[in-house]
């Protein structure tokens, strides 16, 4: 159903009738139509390809922030897929940790002056290799490789 | 192969098999005292080779009953309580004689100053020595479930003379403690879910310097456990009434032995005790607990609520880490409420309330977007059926076009 | 009337010469029999060709990765614009036209068409149908959620029960020893670069021989009478009436399932954890439910008999009669085989399962038989 060949109709029933409006109401109708049909499929699929800004694309690490973001010795807390991680800058590198409380889930936080992950709900206290140090955690935090480059902050989930 | 085995014997002495022949070269005592063989080969001091002189005096290793207990020997039988004391003190307060179990050597020094222990220097044999928590023949490790004093059986040791009424009322004591801790959120703890780590009598009261914590020392006492809680506590007002003595921390509020899960509701049945209803301060406590109730309300409501829309088949990982936030701003609200602050917990209200609509928000417009494509497909429909329509007009109009 | 556009490339090609078989196809009269049901392969081809456009669409934003791939495709149904909608299509799309391509086959069983001389169409068509099931194999694991997974690894396995080749195969198929990373790119290379084309230049075939040869009549081979302009229906524009007409119909099924019946993406494929009662996409049901009867390497012989069966069919069946009424015995193969499908697809559907019917809960067994579960066991449970 092209439009080209759609273009033949009137042609070939061109023969006198005093239904001509109506019939050429009905052709309108189906031509736009048609072309309201084909609109309703690209418009979607050009909004479809336009990006979603504000969200990194990934192939495996994704992209948490810069290390610039960070002062050595300090943190900062990220959402990433769903959940909060802890980074940490190190004069050596940066150390990723769930930041979810192996307790209660309490978001944990990096204390730095004295080096350690606190928990501001039962004070459970990690070391900064997320090992629990005392408190109640039962488990250390879960830890994420941490790779930079180009100034950026990647971490594999 | 004699002599190995007679070295055996004499070094380690219970750990070999327990014919008569090889006990008498080692621990004769035994040999009489048949009862006592069990009891004190499967003791930690059995399998170390300590044997029965150390406490009770004699020569174990003569095979003549009375040449045993002959003068000189040290004889003593059954040691009276004063000296129970000092005979485990013998070697467990001997650094050099500890050294090679990596056990600390201050039990004495500090049973010394514990009311057992003074009130044994005065005389009084009623008091609990060493030997009434640990055992005796068959004194095992600590860590050993089967020892009186593992922390599942502390309570229980302890109420061995604290629950009975005749003994502690002439000692001016209650003795219906245990029944009480039983029913206390450490009591439930401890004998529900078998969680050793948390507060049974040692805890508080110490194990071998036992002394009712005073009036001072329960914030202490609990802040072992209890950090952040006590680290706020000092923040608030009541702090200051602490030092002038008119407030006594953690117990004012909480209760001692019968301590429960605490919930807003103290604020009501706690407060009243010292400011009458209707006074600032009243009303102060008050407000904190409706910002503590509304935000456990907001974080059951928002928890239902992100379950829901799971359910209705809606992605709802950001909302999930939300949640995740929300909870913690509310379990931070437990220990911070003891500043007493009232800003402090509406700031964290505030961020609770705040979570919680945007979460609501989130959800409802997914629920919305659903709704919208739903209308959408009523469009599509009405479309279509103006399609058809036309088509099929044109359709019958052709064919009859034809047939004419 | 010549439009300037019309000129210019009038003075560079011959456009008549062009026009006039496009005219001829056009206006190419069709039997006056042909019904509602000779849609069908216009519809199947109109799948076919959202299958594609939808399929590039998810192509921008799907990573085939073990480690992208759920996600990507997580992204596309929550982040993306619109992405839902076309993974929905795309997933719907597919089982619709599985479902119309058979009947699009059921139909040109019934009327006959597959007689001489159009034994080759059928056998193109039924090629067709077979890589059309194939996309959809393969297709199913490209989400790489736990039923693609565990599907996939099932589906696999039933290969590896041949004897000799068997092994070989199912580490070809899966491109090693276990449903993985390489299992994903080379059904991903399948799925989007070899069947597409496979499928693009067998229905060129499959329709340049339906053109070339002309509609089937209802007439007994041999006596068939040529359609004249004048009794038949002309393709353009009455039979594209109606061919537009199934298609505006079948576009809002579509979008109406896509919006009120979406597919799950369910959770990530995990190798560690097999789920309860693993089962085919429900185009495999009925040969999954045949291979358990059988001992596997049976099982598998009986199963691959269909196939061949429908292949051959038309050099089996040299009746001259196409009307169904006069080939009682093909329409009473064709209702057994119809029926063995849906009974089959059924017992599959149900077995390993748990539901209550009339206020009593049946336990199905693997082979899709009830059994009472009594009351007290299940408040047990």
């Amino acid at each position: 159903m092209s439009d080209s060949a759609e273009n033949n109709r009137p042609r070939e029933d061109s023969s006198p009738d005093k239904k001509m409006s109506r019939r050429d109401f009905v052709d309108w109708i189906i031509r736009g139509g048609i072309a309201a049909t084909l609109a309703g499929m690209v418009l979607p699929a050009l909004e479809y390809l336009w990006p979603v800004m504000g969200r990194g694309g990934a192939t495996g690490m994704e992209e948490v922030g810069r290390v610039d973001d960070i002062p050595v010795g300090g943190s900062k807390k990220v959402i990433v897929a769903g959940s909060a991680m802890l980074l940490i800058r190190t004069p050596k590198e940066v150390k990723a940790y769930s930041a979810i409380c192996t307790h209660l889930g309490c978001l944990v936080d990096w204390d730095d002056t004295k080096r350690e992950i606190v928990c501001p709900c039962h004070a459970g206290i990690f070391d900064i290799e997320g090992r629990q140090v005392s408190g109640p955690p039962p488990r250390p935090l879960p830890a994420y490789p941490v790779r930079i480059a180009d100034g950026k902050i990647f971490v594999k989930l | 192969m004699r002599k190995r085995l007679l070295f055996f014997a004499t070094a380690l002495c219970f750990l070999s098999t327990p014919s008569g022949a090889q006990t008498s070269s080692g621990n004769s005592c035994v040999d009489c005292h048949e009862e006592t063989r069990e009891d004190v080969q499967t003791s930690v001091h059995g399998r170390q080779g300590v044997l029965c002189n150390s406490c009770h005096g004699g020569d174990p290793t003569q095979t003549d009953k009375v040449l045993a207990k002959a003068p000189g020997t040290g004889y003593l039988g059954i040691p009276d309580k004063g000296r129970i004391a000092e005979k485990c003190g013998g070697c467990h307060a001997d650094v050099e004689a500890m050294n090679f179990y990596g056990t600390r050597t201050d039990q004495l020094a500090r049973y010394r100053t514990s009311h057992h222990g003074k009130k044994l220097s005065q005389g009084d044999e009623r008091v609990a020595v060493c030997s009434d928590c640990h055992g005796y023949h068959d004194v095992v490790k600590v860590s050993d479930p089967s020892s009186p004093v593992y922390p599942l059986n502390v309570p229980e040791t302890c109420n061995a003379c604290h629950g009975k009424p005749k003994l502690m009322d002439a000692a001016h004591l209650p003795s219906d403690i245990l029944e009480i801790y039983k029913s206390s959120v450490h009591g439930k703890a401890l004998f529900e879910k078998k969680d050793l780590s948390v507060a049974n009598c040692a805890s508080c009261h110490g194990s071998h310097g036992a002394v009712p914590p005073g009036v001072k020392d329960v914030a202490t006492t609990c802040g072992k456990c209890h950090v952040n809680e006590k680290k706020y506590f000092l923040e608030s007002v009541h702090a200051r009434a602490q030092e002038e003595g008119k407030f006594s921390e953690c117990i004012s509020c909480h209760g001692n032995h019968g301590v429960e899960h605490p919930t807003p509701a103290l604020y009501q049945e706690a407060c009243i005790r010292c400011h009458a209803s209707g006074t600032p301060a009243f009303q102060q406590g008050q407000k904190i607990a409706a910002a503590i109730r509304d935000a456990d309300a907001k974080l059951e409501e928002t928890g239902a609520l992100v379950r829901q829309a799971s359910i209705e088949g809606f992605f709802v990982e950001p909302e999930m880490a939300q949640l995740e936030e929300l909870k913690t701003n509310v379990l931070e609200m437990a220990p911070i409420q003891h500043t007493l602050s009232i800003d402090k917990l509406e700031a964290l209200h505030g961020k609770v309330a705040k979570i919680s609509e945007g979460v609501r928000q989130s959800v409802g417009s997914k629920r919305e977007s659903l709704r919208r494509r739903k209308a959408a497909l009523a469009l599509i429909w009405i479309f279509i059926a103006v399609m058809v329509g036309a088509l099929w007009t044109k359709y019958n109009r052709l064919t009859k076009h034809r047939h004419s | 009337m010549k439009s300037p556009i019309k000129r210019w490339f009038a003075e560079r090609f011959d456009l008549d010469a062009l026009n006039q078989p496009i005219q001829k196809q056009l206006k190419k009269p069709l039997p006056g029999h042909i019904s509602w049901f000779h849609t069908l392969g216009s519809m199947s081809l109109f799948f076919f060709v959202s299958q594609v456009l939808t399929g590039i669409l998810l192509l921008i934003y799907y990573r085939p990765t073990v480690h992208d791939a759920f996600e990507s495709v997580k992204y596309i149904m929550t982040t993306a614009t619109m992405g839902w909608l076309y993974r929905q299509i795309h997933a719907w799309g597919a089982n619709l036209m599985i479902i119309v391509v058979f009947l699009h086959m059921l139909r040109t069983f019934i009327t006959g068409s597959y007689k001489k001389p159009r034994e080759l169409t059928w056998v193109f068509g039924v090629l067709l149908f077979f890589i059309t099931l194939v996309f959809g194999f393969t297709g199913y694991l490209l989400p790489w959620n736990q039923l693609a997974y565990w599907a996939t690894t099932v589906g696999t396995e039933v290969a590896g029960a041949v004897p000799v080749v068997g092994e070989p195969i199912k580490i070809l198929l899966r491109g090693g020893v276990a449903v993985g990373g390489e299992t994903i790119s080379r059904f991903f290379v399948v799925h989007v670069i070899i069947l597409p084309w496979a499928l693009f230049f067998i229905i060129l075939i499959h329709i340049f021989m339906v053109r070339y040869q002309g509609i089937a009549t209802m007439d007994p081979v041999g006596s068939e009478k040529k359609v004249t302009a004048k009794e038949g229906i002309p393709f353009f524009p009455d039979h594209v009436l109606k061919e537009g007409i199934v298609f505006f119909v079948l576009l809002g099924v579509l979008i109406t399932l896509s919006v009120l019946a979406p597919f799950d993406l369910g959770e990530k494929a995990d190798p560690l954890k097999t789920p309860h009662a693993i089962k085919p996409e429900w185009y495999f049901l009925p040969m999954y439910q045949v291979l358990k009867y059988f001992p596997k390497l049976l099982g598998i012989f009986v199963v691959s008999l269909a196939p061949l069966f429908l292949v051959i069919w038309p050099f089996l069946d040299r009746g001259k009669e196409r009307h169904p009424l006069r080939r009682p015995l093909s329409m009473t193969i064709g209702v057994l085989v119809i029926l063995s499908l849906l009974i089959f697809g059924v017992l599959a559907h149900f077995s390993e399962t748990r539901h209550r019917f009339l206020g009593k809960t049946y336990e199905f067994d693997i082979y899709g038989i009830p059994h009472p579960v009594s009351e007290s066991r299940e408040a047990g449970k």
